[in-house]
């Protein structure tokens, strides 16, 4: 999903980890992250409310979110949905 | 990535709705965003507490973000047109809850005068001035803007995403018609806010170079209600984006109860 928001040439140079923050480490402009929103999205539906995530945060804490923090959320969120 | 076309050009869009709960109304907020920036301005401040009880609908501009970007064509009326067949595309025949940021401001306010049937509220951030000269006048700004090496590093900064992003704003600057369609927009005339029939509510930064103009033209929008958030410059939404989306929250929610209740 990184790779389809970010690119191939960028993720190939970048060690990409839990702890890799997206706005520093990875660089990601702020369209990009309403985009890989966008593809968590299409690909998870309702069972993962990025949005929902994000109203908990201000500015300064989303510039300051790592992989591993959006990793979390995936996985708790699914955990969350009975029979998946 | 979500796209729509409307006015004949390629919109970047993003819709976050949810099922209406029983007896629930879902109210429509459209976002504006401002000049060289895009809808995360948006997205990454205020969104995710409004989406919570809105359905909210959000675009980049033409020019901007994602979205298409023509050589000409950055007047006001241009934006008119694309929010209209936005909202055709959208299939929103209801008065929305209209916000804007800074030009997206000014956007707003000009379609609540042209299309007052389409807007319930206008929810305003830093709205740029509207009076004789205000194209003019916001063109200067942006062409001095960089002049001033300490005022461009405080905004920039030495992020590479952040260095990316004004590379683009100035090649968007450099190769549209941006700045030229705004030495030539016409004003809204006092008369023009005084007959604004919607409920209004501006925010300001204590420090904003508009506010005290702004300030004075608000006076003439009625009942319009207004808040300066000390400490914060033109930049509030980014500054004080809690503050400013516990406003935007209760407005909205505000707006919608005073709505006839379902039964």
């Amino acid at each position: 999903m990184l790779v389809k928001v970010i690119g191939t040439d960028f993720l190939a140079e970048e060690d990409v980890g839990m702890q890799s923050s997206f706005s520093e480490d990875l660089c990601l402009e702020s369209i990009q992250f309403v985009i890989l929103a966008e593809e968590l999205r299409a690909h998870y539906g309702e069972k993962v409310d990025f949005v929902a995530w994000l109203a908990g945060m201000d500015l300064d804490t989303i510039i300051a979110l790592r992989v591993g923090s959006l990793v979390e959320l995936i996985v708790d969120s699914i955990n969350r949905v009975p029979g998946v | 990535m979500s796209e729509t076309v409307a006015n004949g050009l390629r919109f970047h869009v993003e819709v976050l709705q949810r099922a209406p709960g029983p007896c629930e109304r879902r109210p429509k907020v459209v976002m504006v965003h401002g000049l060289s920036v895009d809808m995360s301005s948006f997205y990454l401040t205020i969104v995710g507490g409004v989406a919570v009880e809105s359905d909210v609908y959000l675009y980049d501009l033409r020019g901007h973000g994602r979205s298409e970007v023509p050589e000409r064509s950055y007047s006001v009326a241009d934006h008119l047109a694309d929010l209209v067949g936005l909202l055709d595309a959208w299939d929103i025949h209801e008065p929305v809850h209209l916000f804007g940021n800074s030009f997206g401001g000014i956007v707003a306010l000009f379609f609540a005068h042209h299309h007052p049937e389409r807007v319930a509220s206008l929810f305003l951030i830093e709205p740029h001035l509207s009076g004789e000269g205000w194209g003019r006048r916001l063109a200067e700004g942006i062409v001095g803007f960089g002049d001033d090496e300490a005022d461009r590093q405080s905004v920039i900064g030495n992020s590479p995403s952040r260095i990316r992003w004004a590379q683009r704003a100035e090649t968007l600057l450099r190769t549209t018609s941006v700045l030229e369609d705004l030495l030539t927009e016409a004003h809204l005339p006092s008369e023009s806010l005084e007959a604004l029939r919607c409920p209004v509510f501006s925010i300001y930064g204590s420090g904003s170079d508009v506010v005290e103009e702004a300030g004075a033209r608000d006076r003439h929008i009625p009942g319009c209600q207004q808040l300066i958030v000390p400490g914060c410059t033109h930049r509030v939404l980014a500054e004080a984006s809690l503050v400013v989306r516990d406003h935007a929250v209760k407005w909205v929610r505000g707006q919608n109860k005073a709505l006839t209740p379902c039964t």
